[in-house]
């Protein structure tokens, strides 16, 4: 299936501490990502000959801004729109350069300090008023009925799903538990503190039906991904299953097929559907063959919704999916093995591509998937890859 | 820092805004098969559709999904916490967003009214929810 069926690799990858700490430079943030990726990969600043940054100002850094600052002198720039999400969109768009000649290792940086500008769709926010954007946010916002926060369109889409399927929202404290349980054993996570579930359920709501902890917290740091042709060398990471973002009227960011708000359909996808995607066909594979999952998790519902629109269950079971540690380490599916965003770090999904990169080279430790040779990282607008060990 | 409560008003929007001053509900309609969409665009999204024209339609229909925020995310609703968002599905299955002041007075599955209101000082009137009798 064309060229990402093994051909390119994920050679190296590093980030910078996650945390919270507006004194911090987001150029500090980047240059550690950068060069503890390179590192990991064998290679040197000057080897790079392409920079595509995901998250661009005012939140993160523009490829201009890396290229001159950190000493790059790349050939083939790119930049996505400085949101979530794009993880999977950024890494096939580098191994779309290096099969066209247009360069032959990629850095793929994600470099972001949320905290400078506070909370996303925080109404002080003068640099994000997504809810200015024609025809509303990218998540739903209105600011002027009183829909200004992102969690507002996660919180709706959330309601709309448990209504159709006549499930307790309260299930939900399964999928923060279980990463919480997950960051204890990741020393770089920014949640570390045990949680317990009278802690989980003492916490505020925020916009009902989510909680607190239900939220990812603002991160600041960076993750680097180093993409190059696959040169069978120890530690790479083959990129053998991929697919892009969908858009159009079924679809909104926080919500499986056909269950967004506003005028949708609620035409949910077929399990033949979900099974003949792109990403398992290009990788000759099915979803039972994914041993370790990296879902998008900004907040707690997002990974049902991939769990059921990437085969792991079916539409309306993820809610009891998710119980009796079936997305713990040692579960059905071990998902988001270091915390996710919601306990390690909120880095629009690099983090999870760093750990499923380790994961599959068997560098986790205490969090350790046993034999653990193929990985899914899947959003649920629909974004994707496989990535298989070496 | 700055906040504002202003609705986006412009070329495309403003049939909805000068409708909405003479408390009427306008949703724009594809000719072709006298279909509603939401939100406004210059084309019909619809296949084969063409022009676009307001048309109004009746202030009422089903409470679909309602989210109540608990947490204070802009300075001017400030003073209204705790207050619900509510998803009104309307006749031609078009699905708006409305403010409802009371999270108790209305829930899913009720028939709801739609009234635009103002609800913030300097705000403009929006859509809100009322319960239905």
């Amino acid at each position: 299936m064309a060229f990402l069926d093994g051909r390119t690799a994920i050679a190296g990858v590093g980030a910078s501490r996650f945390e919270r700490r507006p004194q911090a430079s987001v150029l500090q943030f980047a240059a550690t990502a950068l060069d503890t990726a390179l590192a990991d990969a064998g290679l040197e600043r000057g080897q790079v000959d392409g920079l595509i940054s995901q998250v661009g100002s005012p939140r993160g850094l523009d490829y201009d801004t890396i290229a001159e600052t950190l000493g790059l002198t790349p050939r083939y720039c790119s930049q996505t729109w400085a949101h979530g999400r794009f993880a999977a969109t950024v890494l096939i768009e580098a191994a779309m350069a290096i099969h066209a000649g247009l360069a032959t290792r990629v850095a793929c940086i994600m470099a972001m300090k949320n905290s400078d500008i506070g909370r996303i769709g925080e109404a002080n926010n003068p640099f994000f008023h997504e809810q200015f954007r024609e025809n509303g946010g990218p998540h739903g916002e209105q600011g002027h009925i009183g829909m200004a926060s992102p969690i507002a369109g996660a919180a709706m889409a959330f309601d709309l799903y448990c209504r159709r399927y006549a499930k307790d929202p309260d299930l939900l404290a399964a999928i923060p538990l279980t990463l919480r349980a997950h960051a204890r054993l990741t020393d770089d996570a920014v949640m570390h503190k045990p949680m317990s579930r009278e802690d989980y359920f003492a916490a505020p709501y925020m916009i009902e039906p989510l909680r607190l902890f239900d939220c990812s917290p603002v991160g600041d740091g960076a993750v680097c991904a180093i993409v190059t042709a696959r040169n069978d060398r120890a530690g790479e990471v083959a990129i053998t299953g991929a697919q892009g973002l969908r858009a159009g009227r079924d679809t909104f960011i926080f919500a499986p097929v056909g269950l967004g708000f506003g005028q949708q359909s609620t035409t949910r996808l077929t399990p033949e559907q979900v099974r003949g995607q792109h990403v398992y066909a290009s990788a000759g594979v099915a979803p039972e063959a994914i041993d370790v999952l990296g879902a998008y998790d900004s907040f707690a519902p997002l990974p049902l919704y991939v769990l059921e629109d990437f085969g792991f269950c079916g539409a309306g079971e993820a809610l009891d999916f998710v119980q009796d540690g079936r997305i713990g380490l040692n579960g059905a599916i071990p998902m988001n093995t270091s915390g996710g965003q919601l306990s390690q770090a909120q880095m629009n999904g690099w983090g999870q591509i760093r750990e499923l990169v380790q994961q599959l080279r068997g560098q986790c430790g205490a969090r350790q998937v046993r034999g653990a040779k193929r990985a899914l990282w899947a959003t649920a607008g629909g974004d994707a890859l496989i990535l298989e060990a070496n | 820092m700055t906040e504002s409560v202003a609705a986006i008003d412009n070329d495309l929007w403003r049939p909805f805004w000068q409708a909405a001053e003479e408390r009427r509900l306008v949703l724009p309609f594809c000719c072709v098969g006298d279909r509603a969409f939401w939100p406004p665009s210059p084309i019909s999204p619809y296949a084969g559709g063409c022009e676009v024209e307001w048309r109004e339609v009746a202030r009422r229909g089903r409470l679909v999904s309602r989210i109540v925020t608990r947490r204070g995310f802009q300075q001017a609703f400030g003073d209204l916490l705790p207050y619900a968002i509510g998803l009104v599905e309307l006749a031609g299955d078009v699905r708006l967003c409305a403010h409802l002041s009371d999270p108790e007075a209305a829930a899913p599955d009720d028939i709801v009214g739609l009234e635009f209101r103002v609800l913030v000082d300097g705000g403009q009137s929006v859509l809100t929810i009322v319960a239905s009798d």
